[in-house]
């Protein structure tokens, strides 16, 4: 307590200081002056006196040194005038300060920018009651948590979870898909919700801000018609008014009352605004995706890891198993139940990407470091005189050890807040490429644990940059340093920059090799043949809901209608070359469901297909050929006999060796009639151009109740423009119907490898910035090589040494420097590059290529910011070089 | 070696307090001579020592200080003990006398023998 008071006065002391020191002065004359009296008085000179007096003093300059040191708190006074003698010899030499605030600023502002998405994606606090509890579960059906793959229908364990399963709470399912919601009277507006299992809410651990949740009984047929909406949903549909509630909306067809509002973060899955514990379309073909893709969620008891519940699924997996048949099989690794915490499942698309770049950055920091070091090492070279002079005056190492890291704290801070500022832009940047795994985060802001995040950073590096170069400042000796010529610490210090090149090539030769990895992934997967063509190509979706458009028996006229008219209104555009449609083009993300086909001639064969239903002439405009037989025409109606379009490897799975050209098939829901094979067309790679295709069997639009049409238009101009055109199609056809995904093939594309075209992007700028900052360390170092060695290259001109020999001299130490580097990154990259693993195609993580390139590439910039200052050299004048001193 | 002896750590501050307690408020100089003629003028006081050790009570709070004018009307600070100085010197006073009591005991047989 009393410490505490003492150190509050000191510091109070530290701002009065002048004031108290003023106060003691006095006090001390009048002391001094009741001495002498008393000397005086017994006997002595007035001078002698006085001169006894100060005897046991002790001194009056020593007292009150002493008193200033109790007064204030020495250390805080050393940094005080440490921060001032720092900041004056910053602005003395601007060179070194801005090269160094710059050279930080670009490090630390590209760690401020992957950090700030890492914060905000990695570190993201859910919005949910103890989101480590909350895990999705995969494979779970032989553990109980079984599910119908058409609807909610759940086993009795999965309804039960708390009586049935020691880890787990209570346990829930959803399905995320597009719907049609009309909020009153008026058209609808393309939103995505959610069909959930009635503890959907109890599972997550969200309250909705406005009304109730879902009890749990209501996702039972005939209590379903109820929804929550989101807080975004609310505000702009209802004006954020309470009346919302019981209110009735329309979705996919399917009226539900609201019943509550969820809180303004509550955005899960991402970006839906109606929840509801219903399902639209139960019937597989009526459904977007053509199948029911649900995700079981799992809310784990109190202490109970991920691994707690794996482990007993697994163990109920097993036993379940064994009880069904005789032999129980050991299932196939992926076949058992997986268990992911709910925020790695959230992640899992960008986490490695992040890790990877947060690397990549970590990496031109050290880099940049080591960079500064250099520049450091070499300014206290330069003032070695200095140290010296303080030393003989008596500093101690300490003080002047601790004297240059003020400096270097200095330094790194203007540096992270300059980075700050780069940062910003840097994140700017870093969105223009943004990859789709990201639209279902907020951009990111800097906010205050960023920036604690910057400020710990440019400590750190102002420490690590300012250390070697503190020391060997420490180290002047100030006899040797005094007398001229090169000392010791000073070749110390140059063979250090030598080895923190050396360094730094090997980091940057690692990033280089990354990003020339990708660059190689792009160009291969630029020159896969898709199958279909992406130029030129406008595409929209439209899904159908509501009375007219239900699907009837013997058909519903009305949904080709509207196909047939929307493609007529699409024709009609100026400069639209060809038009289409199709449930599914290619690109599209959404879940895909193989169905097994049949050859109905008795040849006893199935294979999986995708079922697809397209217009005609779709594979004309899609430049999907048609090798065998005929596309659709026309004539391909409901008054026409059944016919069917398989791809080239299902009809080779089918009917090898044959011609499948006039046989029958058969599938469920809509091979009634079995159609028969009219053509055969190429398999595509609809996923992009990692993937292989798949196979796939279409019927005529016409001769299909399908209600979601991908509509497709060429022309020779840009796609784009022809977007509102597009609308007013549909517009004039049904007003109603909203039009969603309206973009182009080319983005489609571009959508589809955005992660990696943002990875090399990211890798890039960071690669080129690394060599830059390399070759800025390598320039300075030959400088400065080259001004020590002035006196010694003009001496050796001078006895007749050959200019090249000097020259070739200066480029073989650079390009030992280099060397060693280089051997330094290829090890590195030899381990590096396995993260980068997933992201290659067409090329191995240890591409001889690549790291041959690279290697070749560095050597050539490497000499040629060499040659500059090597040049110089070898030009000296020995007559001059031997003035110099 | 020498008559006098030097003030050791710790014990100039007991010395200051317990001064104060019985001389009332004192200026520097007088508090360093009757610290001296208490001593028997055994003790050789570094004055230079006195001033930041006074700080240094100040800074605590057992003492406060004004500015005043001295017999021989000279501007000179005079110290005081406040409350917290007051009971810190009976709490010292009480330790102190309980260490030499113990040192005794180890020196007392000693010297007897």
């Amino acid at each position: 307590m009393r410490k505490l008071r003492a150190l509050m006065m000191r510091l109070c002391g530290l701002l009065s200081f002048r004031h108290g020191d003023d106060d003691f002065a006095v006090e001390l004359e009048s002391h001094v002056a009741m001495h002498t009296e008393d000397g005086i008085r017994s006997g002595l000179s007035p001078q002698e006196a006085r001169r006894q007096a100060l005897i046991r003093l002790g001194g009056a300059e020593q007292t009150r040194q002493a008193y200033r040191e109790r007064l204030g708190l020495p250390c805080l006074e050393n940094l005080r005038l440490d921060a001032r003698y720092a900041l004056r010899q910053l602005r003395n030499s601007p060179g070194y300060s801005i090269t160094a605030v710059l050279t930080l600023g670009l490090a630390i502002g590209a760690n401020t920018a992957i950090f700030s998405l890492v914060h905000a994606i990695l570190l993201r606090q859910l919005p949910f009651s103890d989101p480590s509890r909350v895990m999705t579960v995969e494979n779970g059906m032989d553990a109980g948590l079984g599910f119908n793959m058409n609807s909610k229908s759940v086993t009795a364990s999965f309804n039960d979870a708390a009586g049935f399963f020691k880890t787990i709470e209570n346990a829930t399912m959803y399905s995320s898909i597009g719907a049609n919601v009309e909020l009153g009277e008026g058209s609808a507006r393309r939103l995505k919700a959610a069909e959930t299992g009635a503890r959907f809410l109890d599972v997550l651990g969200v309250t909705p801000r406005l009304g109730r949740g879902f009890a749990p009984d209501e996702d039972v047929p005939g209590k379903d018609r109820i929804a929550l909406i989101s807080d975004r949903l609310w505000r702009s549909g209802f004006h954020a008014d309470p009346a919302a509630l019981g209110k009735t909306i329309r979705a996919n067809g399917v009226y539900l009352v609201i019943v509550g509002v969820l809180p303004p973060q509550m955005d899960f899955p991402a970006n839906v605004d109606v929840w509801t514990p219903t399902v639209f379309d139960q019937h597989t073909s009526m459904r977007e995706a053509g199948a029911y893709i649900s995700t079981v969620l799992v809310r784990a008891r109190a202490n109970n890891s991920a691994a707690a519940v794996r482990a007993e699924l697994n163990a109920r997996a097993a036993n379940s198993r064994g009880q069904g048949t005789a032999h129980a099989s050991e299932p196939a690794p992926d076949a058992r139940p997986i268990v992911t915490p709910i925020a790695a499942e959230l992640t899992k698309s960008i986490r490695a990407s992040l890790l990877m770049l947060s690397l990549a950055v970590l990496f031109l920091l050290a880099i940049a470091c080591s960079n500064v070091a250099g520049l450091a090492l070499a300014r206290t070279a330069a003032r070695r005189r200095e140290f010296a002079v303080r030393t003989a005056l008596g500093a101690t190492r300490r003080r002047i050890i601790a004297q240059q890291l003020v400096e270097s704290l200095f330094v790194a801070m203007a540096g992270g807040a300059s980075g700050v500022l780069f940062a910003n832009g840097a994140l700017r940047l870093l969105y223009l490429f943004r990859p789709a795994a990201l639209d279902a985060f907020q951009r990111p802001a800097i906010n205050a644990s960023v920036l604690v995040f910057t400020a710990s950073m440019a400590v750190v590096t102002g420490v690590a940059f300012g250390m070697a170069p503190a020391w060997l400042a420490g180290d002047a000796d100030p006899g040797d340093a005094l007398r001229a010529g090169t000392n010791r610490s000073s070749i110390r210090g140059a063979r250090l920059r030598k080895i923190l090149v050396s360094g730094e090539m090997g980091i940057a030769f690692v990033l280089l090799v990354g990003a020339g990895l990708l660059l190689r992934t792009m160009a291969n997967m630029d020159k896969v043949h898709l199958g279909y063509d992406t130029k030129g190509i406008l595409s929209f979706s439209v899904a159908l809901h509501g009375e007219p458009y239900i699907s009837k028996e013997g058909g519903n006229p009305a949904i080709s209608a509207f196909c047939k008219g929307v493609l007529d209104q699409l024709d009609r555009i100026p400069g639209v070359t060809a038009v289409g449609a199709v449930s599914s083009a290619p690109l599209d993300t959404r879940a895909d469901m193989l169905l097994p086909v049949m050859a109905a001639d008795g040849a006893q064969r199935s294979a999986g297909g995708a079922p697809r239903v397209a217009s005609n002439g779709y594979f004309g405009l899609m430049g999907i050929p048609v090798i065998e037989g005929r596309g659709f025409s026309s004539q391909d109606n409901r008054t026409s006999p059944r016919v069917v379009i398989v791809t080239k490897d299902l009809a080779d799975k089918l009917w090898p060796g044959q011609s499948p050209i006039g046989r029958p098939i058969h599938c469920f829901w809509y091979c009634d009639g079995s159609p028969t094979v009219i053509g055969v067309v190429s398999p595509n790679r609809r996923s992009g151009p990692r993937y292989g295709g798949i196979s796939e069997f279409y019927f005529p639009a016409m001769q299909q109740d399908w209600t979601y049409f991908t509509f497709l238009l060429r022309t020779n101009g840009d796609p784009a423009k022809l977007a509102s055109s597009a609308r007013r199609a549909v517009a004039a056809v049904n007003p109603s119907q909203p039009v969603y995904d309206l973009e182009t093939m080319r983005d489609r594309l571009n959508n589809n490898e955005s992660l990696l075209r943002f990875e090399l992007f990211a890798l890039s700028v960071f690669a080129v910035l690394s060599v830059l900052l390399v070759l800025i360390g390598l320039y300075g170092v030959v400088s400065y090589t080259v001004t020590q060695r002035t006196r010694e290259i003009g001496i050796r001109i001078a006895l007749g040494a050959r200019r090249e020999a000097v020259l070739i001299s200066l480029l073989r130490e650079s390009a030992f420097i280099t060397l060693v580097g280089e051997a330094l990154g290829f090890a590195a990259s030899l381990v590096a590059m396995r993260l980068l693993a997933t992201a290659l195609f067409g090329v191995t993580p240890h591409d001889p290529e690549t790291l041959i390139g690279v290697g070749v590439l560095f050597l050539l910039v490497a000499m040629a910011a060499t040659y500059l200052p090597a040049r110089r050299a070898a030009s000296i004048d020995p007559m001059q070089a031997l003035r110099i001193e | 070696m020498g008559g006098k002896t030097d003030v050791w750590q710790g014990t100039l501050a007991l010395m200051t307090l317990k001064t104060l307690e019985t001389m009332g408020p004192q200026h520097g100089y007088g508090l360093a001579r009757r610290i001296e003629l208490t001593s028997g003028d055994q003790l050789q006081l570094n004055y230079g020592t006195l001033y930041p050790a006074l700080l240094k009570l100040e800074q605590e709070g057992y003492i406060r200080s004004r500015w005043g004018t001295s017999e021989n009307n000279r501007k000179a600070k005079f110290y005081e003990l406040t409350k917290a100085g007051e009971r810190q010197v009976k709490k010292a006073a009480a330790e102190w006398e309980q260490t030499t009591e113990i040192l005794a005991r180890f020196l007392t047989p000693v010297e007897e023998a």
